[in-house]
């Protein structure tokens, strides 16, 4: 190849690798909006059909919720990780949201996550469930002690009363206790401030929801 | 050094998952409960240090054991907490003080005892390099359980963005100041006239 042919393929790649930089710049910038927006456009399209992408899908049909005080373990599914199963919501602030088993950015994208090492609910521990501050858990703001959170699940149906909000640090080994049998509490976290715009938050808002209604899972 | 302890961590876990799925699950029976009791006692090593395996790792291995079609029989309960005081004895022979101090070789064992662990019911550990996490995935490919930590980020990171609005900015103010020392904007006005 000589200098010529050289000089006339610059022509040519120069363009693509600036356009490239370009676009790359771009996307790393305004990547945060595009999340933004899509977790906004989930909101939005909630009742589409499952399955729906990121390897995530639903087994969420809560059209058999047993009336009973109890629901036998051997008729309730684990859900597997990226699995919708449930719904949280409450409705003086407008919150009303799918919940995954599992907490993935993936899953984080199209609603709230519960973490796996947590328990499900009825099954008298502590139930971890993370959501994003600018979309699924923005309500979580005017939550008020008091309030009322509901979690319907296949088997069950579930209601929680608020009776602490506290705002922590995200590694405070004392913001909740995994192993913890005594009651069953929802613990629900959202990054705090709600507003800013920064970098990474190291704070959260941790709501805490004792159950009050919603039968017991129990071992036959 | 984190990444090892990680590993460590899901090590252990996955000593408890090499039973053979049986029957369907039926909650956590008397023997798999002995596992986490295992999994939770305290180790005492030779700096008189009392070391606990986190509790995050323990309630994923509950979560785990509570799954439809995996029970784990008396005699592979055994194993496992046989494997487990193994694995606490290896770190009471240490001088650590904390869990992130275990030294190298200690922790390679831990990891080629989880590689082979994973093979016997297909479970994979895997380590991804861009978030730091090691993950045990089962033969189906779904996550059992992961060493990220139990509290997520879950607001939005405009690091990148002020990242890029930063360079792009010293750029601007580099150009301009490059182009003012050549005496660009000063042949423009040459020009003009």
């Amino acid at each position: 190849m000589n200098k010529r042919t050289k000089r006339l393929m610059a022509y040519a790649y120069m363009p693509l690798v600036f356009m490239l930089i370009g676009y790359l710049t771009m996307y790393i910038a305004f990547k945060p909006f595009l999340d933004i927006g899509f977790s906004v456009a989930d909101l939005v399209i909630a009742n589409r059909e499952f399955p729906i992408g990121d390897g995530l899908h639903s087994i969420f049909q809560p059209v058999n919720i047993t009336e009973s005080d109890t629901v036998p373990m051997s008729e309730i599914v684990i859900p597997e990780y990226g699995t919708h199963y449930a719904e949280i919501s409450c409705d003086r602030i407008n919150l009303s949201v799918p919940i995954y088993f599992g907490d993935s950015k993936e899953v984080l994208r199209h609603g709230a996550g519960q973490y796996m090492g947590s328990e499900l609910p009825g099954f008298g521990g502590t139930i971890l469930i993370a959501g994003h501050n600018t979309t699924f858990f923005l309500p979580l703001k005017d939550l008020e002690k008091g309030d009322l959170l509901r979690i319907v699940t296949n088997y069950g149906d579930y209601e929680y009363e608020t009776i602490a909000i506290k705002i922590l640090d995200h590694d405070d080994p004392k913001a909740f206790d995994l192993l913890q049998r005594e009651r069953e509490l929802l613990v629900a976290y959202t990054c705090y401030p709600f507003e800013a715009i920064s970098g990474v938050k190291t704070q959260r808002l941790f709501v805490y929801a004792e159950r009050i209604n919603g039968p017991d899972v129990i071992e036959e | 050094m984190k990444k090892s302890f990680a590993t460590i961590c899901l090590v252990l876990l996955l000593i408890t998952s090499t039973g053979v799925n049986v029957f369907a699950a039926s909650g956590i029976s008397a023997d798999e409960q002995r596992v986490l009791d295992a999994l939770s006692q305290s180790v005492t090593t030779q700096a008189g240090v009392s070391l606990t395996l986190p509790s995050r790792y323990i309630s994923q291995a509950k979560t785990y054991m509570l799954k439809d079609g995996v029970d784990l029989t008396a005699s592979q309960c055994d194993q496992i907490i046989a494997k487990t005081n193994e694995a606490a004895a290896l770190i009471a022979a240490t001088s650590a003080t904390r869990l992130l101090e275990i030294p190298l070789d200690v922790q390679s064992k831990f990891v080629e005892q989880a590689k082979g662990a994973a093979s016997v019911i297909g479970l994979t550990l895997s380590y991804n390099a861009t978030t730091r996490e090691t993950t045990v995935t089962d033969a189906s490919g779904s996550i059992v359980a992961t060493s990220g930590s139990t509290v997520k980020q879950t607001g939005t990171d405009f690091s990148g963005t002020f990242l890029i609005g930063g360079l792009l900015a010293v750029l601007i103010l580099a150009s301009g100041v490059y182009a003012k020392k050549s005496n660009l904007f000063a042949r423009n006005n040459v020009d003009l006239q």
